[in-house]
């Protein structure tokens, strides 16, 4: 190819990348970097002032309420990740070992939860979680409970809301993982004359950890981002971090302290994503 | 293993032992069936070959014997033993897939000491076997690789170190070849049959190349539609081929329907043209088996033979392979050494000798 056909190539390829980029600069990059801006600013009845401070930070550490805060939030996110994991990992198995034909429609199930907002998917859980609840109503019509539990507006409500809401992106990760490993693997490790359960551990489990892993970091990041479940069945009991910059930014209208905390979150989640490149290099076996 | 047990001879008081016997085994797949009442037994020792084209019934076979695959009726039994019932890891086998089988999360090493850890072996034990089995795949340096950095010749002679590991009663191959380019299949083809030598393990390979057989082999078992054709050594198998399938699916091979005549001594072929042979039948009708190495080529205008055209000359590295059509429009293939004569030319005329010394018959001839 000459040099001015490849350079009218350029252009075209430029011409089509230019809007995408555009939207991405304007959206994506301007954004952040106004927001860190106003991190470092101070306020006053919702007045952003002009000069330098890192009191947003420092007041993060300094104050009680919001290391709760976070404690609470990244131990929601670890506890639903775990039990994404657990609850995943079956459901993972039985798609990869699913006959090519069926895998398609079990694909689609895991994944039709996804359709329904989750808003209203919440609004379902409340339903059966409240107090008087399809869980509760059926416990004390079976006569184990006397007073209804609690099973939402507080923490637990949370981390089963979360699993619930986020457990479709694990099990499809794992399955992608699962899918790929030869069967002539397992089936070398039953004739070497390891039984199910070595089997599962020394070959299934590290070859899957690929995908245990890209869906860990996923759920964990959306758990620490999600924002409608802690809402509707954490209620005022949990401190959420996404509640907490929501109530700055729009009710106390502390523009910056809310910024501050959105910074420490996407932080977070680039740290998250930097392991998660370190990890899966690990577990690459066919480079 | 002693690396220098002793080498297996057919009619060895080894070999006179039944290591596997499958009987009767029926496998439908669906419709399908894979196996059709197949009974086989592998003596102690041998090299036994499983030969037939994808979907003649041979890796199920195969696969039933390890007990990866259910039967519908018939048993396995390993040393005088029923192990139907039992699960692969009870049988105490070893198997080498087609494709690379080694565990890619685990060194060259681990992959070998694999099957001897789940038999809870002491450590010392572990790593002199693992030395062992290096140095019988010859491949002693690479203890630490991963099977990603070795060449797909190297895996497979890991994935043997590690079937061969656990001392199994059989190890069985599922074209371990089949991946492999020609030149490279030949090397492994030659290590496979000194392996199988040093180790005086049973070995039960499947194939779909007769070369392959042929060559490895001390048994082979021709399979087509979930049935054994013919189980014999590979010489019979060539030379006294069971059946018309036999003969035509293994080698290079013209069938010749002809009449013979035993007053005349020799054979009237379809069309015209007498070959002068003795045979040892009594029936009229019958299938000549003819191999290139069978027809001899005599320049034309000579005399006897049988009258001929010649279509193609190929020289062959060594030897010469030239097609002739008979009037009757059979195509003959004849092999001789050495460069193509001058007397055979493309469209020329030639006169064909069978030499019936050589030429097999088979049994059931055309109605």
């Amino acid at each position: 190819m000459s040099r001015a056909t490849e350079g009218k190539r350029n252009w075209a390829v430029w011409a089509l990348l230019g809007p995408g980029l555009a939207f991405i600069a304007l959206l994506l990059i301007v954004p952040v970097i106004d927001m860190t801006l106003i991190s470092f600013r101070s306020e006053s009845f919702g007045q952003i002032l002009p000069g330098f401070t890192l009191a947003n930070y420092t007041s993060l550490v300094r104050d009680g309420t919001y290391v709760q805060i976070f404690l609470q939030t990244f131990l929601a996110a670890a506890l639903v990740t775990v039990l994404c994991i657990l609850l995943g990992f079956p459901v993972a198995s039985l798609i990869a070992d699913a006959p090519a034909k069926w895998r398609g429609l079990l694909y689609f199930l895991v994944a039709a939860p996804l359709l329904v907002n989750t808003v209203v998917r919440t609004y379902g859980w409340l339903l059966i979680l409240g107090r008087k609840g399809l869980v509760n109503e059926t416990l004390a019509w079976a006569g184990l409970i006397e007073q209804p539990l609690a099973l939402s507006g507080n923490y637990v409500g949370l981390i089963i809301g979360g699993t619930q809401v986020f457990l479709p992106f694990m099990i499809l990760s794992i399955a992608s993982s699962l899918v790929a490993i030869d069967r002539r693997l397992i089936e070398s490790s039953a004739i070497l004359g390891a039984g199910p359960v070595r089997t599962f551990i020394n070959v299934t489990l590290p070859l899957a950890m690929p995908g245990v892993i890209a869906g860990s970091v996923l759920v964990f990041s959306l758990m620490l981002g999600a924002f409608v479940t802690p809402l509707i069945l954490g209620g005022t009991a949990v401190k959420y971090l996404s509640v907490a910059i929501f109530t700055d930014a729009l009710v106390l209208f502390n523009l910056p302290r809310a910024t501050a905390l959105a910074m420490v979150l996407l932080l977070v989640a680039l740290l998250l994503y930097a392991l998660q490149k370190r990890l899966l290099r690990r577990f690459e076996y066919y480079a | 293993m002693s690396l220098s047990a002793a080498k297996s001879q057919p009619g060895s008081a080894r070999m006179d032992k039944i290591k596997v016997s499958a009987r009767n085994i029926v496998k439908r797949f669906g419709a399908t069936i894979a196996a059709a009442d197949i009974s086989l037994d592998i003596r102690d020792g041998e090299f036994l070959t499983l030969l037939g084209e994808s979907g003649c019934g041979k890796t199920t076979l195969m696969r039933i014997i390890a007990g990866l695959e259910a039967v519908d009726s018939g048993a396995i039994l390993i040393d005088g033993r029923d192990v139907t019932a039992l699960s692969p890891r009870e049988r105490n086998l070893g198997m080498v897939f087609q494709q690379y089988s080694l565990f890619p999360h685990m060194s060259v090493a681990e992959n070998i000491a694999y099957g001897l850890r789940v038999k809870h072996k002491g450590e010392a034990e572990i790593s002199k076997t693992v030395d062992e089995m290096l140095e019988l795949v010859r491949l002693p340096d690479l203890r630490e690789r991963r099977p990603a950095q070795l060449s797909g010749g190297q895996q497979q002679r890991i994935a043997l170190a590690r079937a061969l590991a656990t001392r199994p009663s059989l190890l069985m191959l599922d074209e371990p070849l089949g991946a492999l380019d020609l030149k490279l299949r030949r090397q492994l083809q030659a290590e496979l049959k000194r392996i199988h030598r040093e180790s005086g393990t049973t070995f039960l390979f499947v194939t779909h190349d007769q070369d392959e057989a042929l060559f490895l082999s001390d048994r082979v078992a021709v399979m087509r539609a979930g049935q054994i054709e013919q189980l014999d050594d590979p010489t019979r198998i060539y030379c006294n081929p069971a059946n018309r399938f036999v003969a035509d699916f293994v080698g290079d091979v013209t069938l010749l329907d002809c009449e013979y005549d035993a007053m005349r001594g020799g054979i009237a072929l379809e069309g015209g043209g007498f070959a002068p042979m003795t045979l040892d039948v009594d029936r009229r009708c019958i299938t000549l088996v003819v191999r290139p190495e069978n027809v001899r080529l005599a320049p034309a205008g000579g005399g006897e033979g049988l009258a001929c055209k010649v279509e193609d000359v190929a020289y062959q590295a060594g030897t010469t392979l030239c097609t002739v059509r008979l009037p009757s429009g059979a195509v003959l293939k004849s092999r001789g050494l050495g460069a193509p004569s001058p007397d055979f030319v493309l469209g020329g005329e030639a006169l064909a000798h069978l030499d019936d010394c050589r030429v097999a018959f088979i049994r059931e001839g055309p109605a």
